[in-house]
């Protein structure tokens, strides 16, 4: 059902900016701007979902809250879950274009596409199929992901003392992706 | 008639089997497998991840130190093609080695344009795919072709 996969788009996005007004509170500088920015474009995918769920005669309708994954309360953490938000929409981005046809289709594909690229931003090594399930993120793992020297890096502050510090720099592992399970 | 596997079928498989199909009675025809149509989408995008996968390896050949960031890349575009195939056979056939630019940025440069490019291919073959799952797993070649883009700028920097 078309709906059906729109209502849950726009539950995702829902999720999505969520998670990205308490990641975002995390950061600074340029990985701030870089939050900010991708709250405003979940929620213009949010309300794109939401006007196409009106216009199939379905009311959309929003949790009072969300338990996310794992506690965000530094830098590597909020990135941590900027990608899993990211990946978990790409899962549920990719099921619409499997459900829909034509224009719908196009969009979903393309909404995938800017995911990834989101994701990849954050510091994800990329996967040959994003956004499958695999491994929960788990803090302190999959929010390692070194700082990268372009992009929306460069202005990461020290890691607090209590924080474990990022592994070296890896190029060809993918970080674990999240089923974002708990981020409904 | 001996059973027909999709393997095999391609477009003169297709045309031979319409003939053979021709001679037979309209009942109890065998239980064939006629060629998917989809198998165009699945055809083209092995096409177009054997060229990407041409031209990384004519830019690591070019510029070895870059190897080790390119390798990855292009051994997923390797795990693209195989997915993209199925169970549908697939030549490939020898293609010429891309030209490659002597300069290192122009050749990451040209990495990224045909990385877009390929982005682009893969939502209109998905649109195009009349299996939703196909269009999905064409979806999911393209956006991770999307975020191959980024890498590479990463590493033009």
């Amino acid at each position: 059902m078309t709906a059906d996969s729109w209502a849950r788009i726009v539950a995702g996005e829902e999720a999505a900016i969520y998670a990205y007004e308490v990641l975002t509170a995390e950061l600074a500088g340029e990985k701030r701007a870089a939050g900010m920015d991708a709250i405003l474009a979940h929620r213009q995918a949010r309300d794109t979902a939401r006007a196409r769920l009106l216009e199939e005669g379905e009311s959309p309708s929003s949790p009072a809250s969300y338990d996310l994954p794992f506690p965000v309360n530094s830098e590597s953490t909020a990135v941590a879950l900027a990608v899993t938000v990211e990946l978990r929409l790409v899962d549920q981005y990719l099921s619409h274009v499997e459900e829909t046809a034509g224009a719908e289709r196009r969009y979903a594909s393309e909404s995938a596409q800017e995911g990834t690229i989101r994701a990849t931003r954050w510091g994800w090594e990329t996967a040959a199929f994003p956004g499958g399930s695999s491994a929960p993120v788990v803090p302190g793992e999959s929010a390692t992901s070194p700082p990268s020297p372009s992009g929306t890096d460069g202005t990461s502050s020290p890691a607090s003392p209590q924080e474990p510090s990022p592994p070296p720099a890896q190029d060809s592992a993918p970080l674990p992706q999240g089923d974002g399970a708990t981020l409904q | 008639m001996p059973e027909l596997s999709r393997r095999g079928l391609l477009v003169g498989g297709a045309i031979a089997l319409g003939v053979g199909l021709a001679g037979c009675s309209s009942t109890n025809l065998p239980a064939l497998s006629l060629p998917d149509p989809d198998d165009e989408y699945r055809l083209s995008t092995a096409a177009s991840e054997q060229e990407l996968i041409g031209l990384y390896s004519a830019v690591i050949a070019a510029f070895p130190g870059l190897a080790r960031k390119l390798n990855p890349i292009r051994q997923q575009h390797a795990d693209h093609l195989r997915a993209a195939l199925g169970d549908v056979d697939f030549s490939g056939g020898a293609t010429a080695p891309p030209k490659v630019t002597a300069n290192r940025s122009a050749a990451l440069r040209q990495l990224v344009r045909a990385e877009r490019s390929a982005a682009k291919e893969r939502t209109n073959a998905s649109v195009a795919a009349k299996d939703g799952e196909l269009a999905r797993l064409i979806a999911q070649i393209g956006a991770s072709e999307s975020s191959h883009k980024v890498l590479l700028v990463r590493i033009t920097k």
